[in-house]
């Protein structure tokens, strides 16, 4: 298992070495530079401004520098949660450059910000709404998809198998402002958009989780019903095991095995879901941060925004193998 | 039968069977077409995708009105006789909008379907034929490819390099070739079993030969039922980009940019985002359920219970 675990996580490094190629070129591939949309700066301003973000070194070594930069060089797990006095309590604290040693940059737009900072103070809240959807996509789909089994070809597995699939037709930026209308302007129950108490979450995340609640449902059903129809549940059946037992005990591993691999392009697809949902809602994530800065052109919050999707996911990803092989043992052999 | 009459013997002087008592060989698609027929809900949908298809290359046609033509007296108009869904904020007519947002996100659609399934074919078809070491690495370059968030590349792409249509389709079809490359491939590694691809390859058929005539044709079956899921996938990446103001570039609409306009003003307008989000939800809806019906037609044993 160990053994499966490292050469996985191995097989990380070259890969985001890769995108981070990518990525540093693409953008600088990009005509303009970032400060040439800035109207009424003077020719010497400019050079300066360029001296000062080293934006006049050959292309190779400000790529040797960027890489060297973002090279994590420590872990400090104890600066995750750092004591914030105005709360009176811990607090997650998500600042790469103290954790990991992980420096994007400044920002080339927000001035005086670094793109760790920005990181830092979105992404909780992305990260937040992504939980929050996910327990609601699992909530309520895996329950769905095991009653749809249960009675397959009746009216138990036709209703929800049908609200599913126009779950997954209605998508997230038609559902969104469909529920902001219906529960925030005409019913008045929540607020139509922004961040700021607590029921705020409700709209963006059962939009989010909604959409994936559809296709966990139908998952978790076929499963289910692959698992059901083998000869080890006819066995159960036949030994007298209650039916309850034989849907908890026997099959539910199993018939979960599609939802836990679904769950790597989920997070990445919750992840894009999230520029919608915070475009609509007005919410001051990640996301967000990440369509302005695209809007923008600022190529350090571009890159750095890119990188730490891509690392968030692919790590993502990497738990989700692990635990795939821990209930499905016959994998790790593959 | 006297020895002279054989002589005689033409062609019209033999039996002739009545052409109906001939056992014809029913073909796997004709089978499928009539599987298709049964399955109310997927012919439905066909139906329904046909006539949106037409409905949005005819309709801007026979339509009194134009994509751009803006009446400003007569903006935001609710649905009425002369304008059947109502004005947007500019004064232009919304139905018209519709179909040619529709002609945008269909083709879209199709296109980049197109530019997947090409490279997604060839892709899976070379590395499930090689097999071994050529296969082994081919498929783990799929599974850490799988691996990335493309949405995000495909941001960043129309972001550095400006938005066009032709950029755009290339993008997505770029990373929608995945699951197609797989497909074929577990489909090209069970047809390599085959006798007939034996033979080809005693006979000294070269290998681009043996892809090119005999397996391609062979996975035509799962590669057209995972081609019509994927339209919907990438009609709803385009619609992604264009809500985020990264798709098309104007004046060209398509239906996310529509439902864009709409979710904008649906507080005062709610018309102008539920019509085009209905056309979008229901081409999405029949693409799906044809592709659930094309899957159970041409593949009875794999069907979804």
């Amino acid at each position: 298992m160990f053994k499966f675990i490292l050469i996985r996580f191995l097989q990380v490094i070259p890969v985001l070495l890769a995108i981070a190629t990518m990525t540093f070129f693409m953008v600088h591939a990009a005509p303009g530079g970032p400060f040439s949309q800035e109207r009424n700066v003077r020719p010497e301003i400019l050079e300066k401004m360029n001296e000062h973000y080293g934006l006049n070194d050959p292309v190779y070594v400000q790529y040797w520098n960027y890489l060297v930069k973002i090279c994590p060089k420590k872990f400090n797990p104890f600066k995750l949660f750092v004591y914030d006095k105005s709360e009176g309590r811990r607090v997650f604290n998500f600042d790469l450059k103290e954790v990991f040693g992980i420096d994007f940059g400044p920002s080339y737009k927000y001035e005086g910000r670094t793109v760790n900072e920005l990181i830092a103070e979105s992404f909780p809240v992305s990260m937040k709404l992504g939980i929050v959807a996910l327990t609601i996509a699992l909530f309520l789909g895996v329950p769905a998809g095991i009653i749809a089994s249960i009675g397959k070809n009746t009216a138990l597995d036709y209703v929800p198998m049908s609200v599913a699939m126009v779950g997954i037709c209605l998508p997230t930026f038609v559902m969104g402002p469909i529920l902001a209308l219906t529960f925030g302007l005409w019913l008045g129950w929540v607020n139509v958009s922004g961040w700021f108490t607590w029921s705020d979450i409700i709209l963006p995340s059962l939009t989010l989780g909604l959409y994936y609640a559809a296709y966990v449902a139908r998952l978790t059903r076929g499963g289910m019903l692959e698992i059901l129809s083998q000869d080890f549940i006819r066995t159960a059946r036949a030994k007298g095991v209650p039916e309850s037992k034989i849907i908890f005990k026997h099959s539910l591993k199993g018939g979960l095995l599609p939802v836990v691999s679904f769950m790597g392009p989920a997070l990445a697809g919750m992840i894009s879901g999230s520029f919608v949902i915070e475009t609509i809602f007005q919410i001051p994530g990640l996301g967000r941060h990440f369509i302005n800065s695209a809007f923008n052109r600022d190529y350090t919050m571009v890159l750095g925004t890119v990188l730490f999707y891509a690392t968030f996911i692919i790590i993502m990803n990497l738990l989700v193998d692990v635990v795939q092989v821990i209930m499905n043992p016959k994998l790790k052999y593959e | 039968m006297s020895l002279e009459s054989m002589k005689t013997l033409s062609p019209q002087d033999l039996p002739v069977i009545p052409i109906e008592k001939i056992e014809e060989g029913s073909s796997l698609w004709k089978d499928a077409w009539h599987r298709l027929r049964k399955n109310h809900l997927a012919f439905a949908s066909l139906i329904l995708f046909i006539f949106m298809t037409v409905f949005c290359i005819i309709g801007p046609l026979l339509s009194p009105y134009s994509n751009e033509q803006q009446e400003l007296a007569y903006n935001a108009q609710s649905p009425n006789t002369e304008h059947w869904l109502g004005t947007d904020t500019l004064g232009r007519d919304q139905l018209t909008r519709i179909m040619y947002g529709g002609r945008v996100s269909l083709g879209v659609g199709f296109l980049a379907t197109a530019v997947s399934l090409i490279i997604g074919v060839v892709y899976g078809a070379v590395s499930g034929y090689l097999g071994g070491k050529t296969d082994a690495f081919m498929m783990r370059f799929v599974d850490i490819l799988y691996a990335l968030p493309f949405t995000i590349f495909v941001i960043l792409l129309m972001v550095i390099f400006g938005r066009s249509v032709i950029l755009l389709f290339v993008a997505i079809g770029a990373v929608e070739w995945l699951t197609m490359a797989r497909i074929v491939r577990g489909q090209v590694l069970s047809l390599n079993q085959q006798e007939y691809i034996e033979a080809a390859v005693s006979l000294g058929h070269s290998n681009s030969r043996i892809v090119l005539r005999h397996l391609i044709p062979n996975v035509l079956g799962p590669v057209i039922v995972y081609a019509t899921l994927t339209v919907p996938a990438v009609m709803l990446l385009e619609a992604v980009l264009s809500f985020l103001g990264l798709g098309v570039p104007p004046p060209m609409s398509s239906w996310g940019v529509l439902i864009k306009e709409g979710a904008d003003s649906m507080t005062v307008f709610p018309w102008l985002l539920i019509a085009p989000a209905a056309f979008f939800s229901a081409t999405l809806f029949s693409l799906n359920f044809l592709g659930d019906g094309l899957r159970d037609a041409l593949d009875p044993k794999s069907s979804k219970d």
